[in-house]
């Protein structure tokens, strides 16, 4: 290698491209992919405490019915929503992996938008049920500890959420501009933080709303 | 190309069969009366969902053992908490 290839700065997208040799225990993954693993397991880790404690409060009092109290429509919209964010997600992973900009901006978009209707849905929810005397210490028509975990759990997946769809525009903005053309390895990664988003949701409607 | 729309085929599929799965919850949701079987019912069906979007969305179904190991890490969260329903309810 010449000085001057040696001292050349080295894009992270160039270092994806790299040819990995396939290892023995984590085949051809990236480490970027590694990475990001390693981190939704922590992050599953801190939805998971939450979860144990949501179970164990609701065991040791007298617990309001979830499905009278929030009402199951709404959410059901909101999870159906995601799903279908799950799916153009997925399918904004293949068209760049095909090399396909003008199909990745469209699915990324529609992911955004996907997003975005879910928070508009969260934040519907939240207006009604503190008109309703739900607040996040006092319940009018229960424990308050019902309120409490409850903007708790939903609060902190809807800011994954957020931080999902501003990690989706990022991502959006760069292919734009070509930037993934020929490398789908960032999109690979924003699509394995949104589809655990997804996923923790898919726990928490059954556990919150639906039990 | 071939491929491509054989893996199209697949996740629409996918979103089919969680769309289905959904509905299948709020069904039991609303029409079981509160029971262990409805409990379990609900659990099983949120698994699943879980399961198909990590396999198939998320590629888990894909990768060499190491990283399923990693990916499956927070499942030891789902023995503790059971561990502790056992112990609140025999409290």
């Amino acid at each position: 290698m010449s000085q001057a290839e040696a001292a050349a700065p080295v894009r992270h997208g160039a270092l994806h491209r790299q040819s990995f040799s396939i290892d023995r225990y984590f085949g051809t993954a990236t480490p970027g992919k590694i990475g990001m693993w390693i981190f939704l397991v922590a992050d599953a880790m801190g939805f998971g405490g939450l979860l144990i404690a949501y179970a164990n409060l609701r065991r040791s009092t007298t617990w309001p019915n979830p499905a009278h109290v929030l009402g199951i429509q709404i959410s059901g919209v909101a999870t159906f929503i995601l799903i279908c964010s799950s799916v153009s997600m997925v399918l904004a992973v293949a068209a760049a992996q095909a090399a396909n900009r003008k199909a990745l901006i469209r699915y990324l978009a529609l992911t955004i938008l996907g997003g975005l209707v879910f928070l508009s849905i969260q934040a519907t929810e939240y207006t009604k049920l503190v008109r309703e005397g739900m607040g996040f210490a006092h319940f009018s028509h229960g424990t308050g500890l019902f309120g409490s975990t409850f903007y708790s759990i939903t609060g902190f997946h809807g800011c994954h959420v957020f931080s999902g769809v501003i990690y989706l525009t990022v991502i959006l903005l760069k292919s734009l501009r070509g930037r993934y053309d020929g490398d789908a390895s960032h999109v690979e990664l924003v699509g394995l933080f949104w589809h655990f988003v997804d996923l923790i949701w898919i726990l928490v409607f059954t556990f919150v709303y639906l039990l | 190309m071939s491929s491509s729309h054989n893996k199209t085929k697949q996740y629409i599929l996918i979103w089919a069969v969680l769309a289905v799965l959904t509905v299948l919850e709020i069904l039991v949701a609303t029409q079981l009366p509160h029971t262990t079987s409805r409990w379990m019912c609900l659990v099983l069906l949120a698994v699943s969902k879980a399961a198909c979007v990590a396999l198939w969305y998320m590629h888990l179904k894909l990768e060499r053992g190491w990283l399923k190991f990693i990916a499956v890490l927070p499942a030891t969260a789902a023995v503790y908490a059971l561990v502790l329903m056992r112990e609140v309810v025999a409290r």
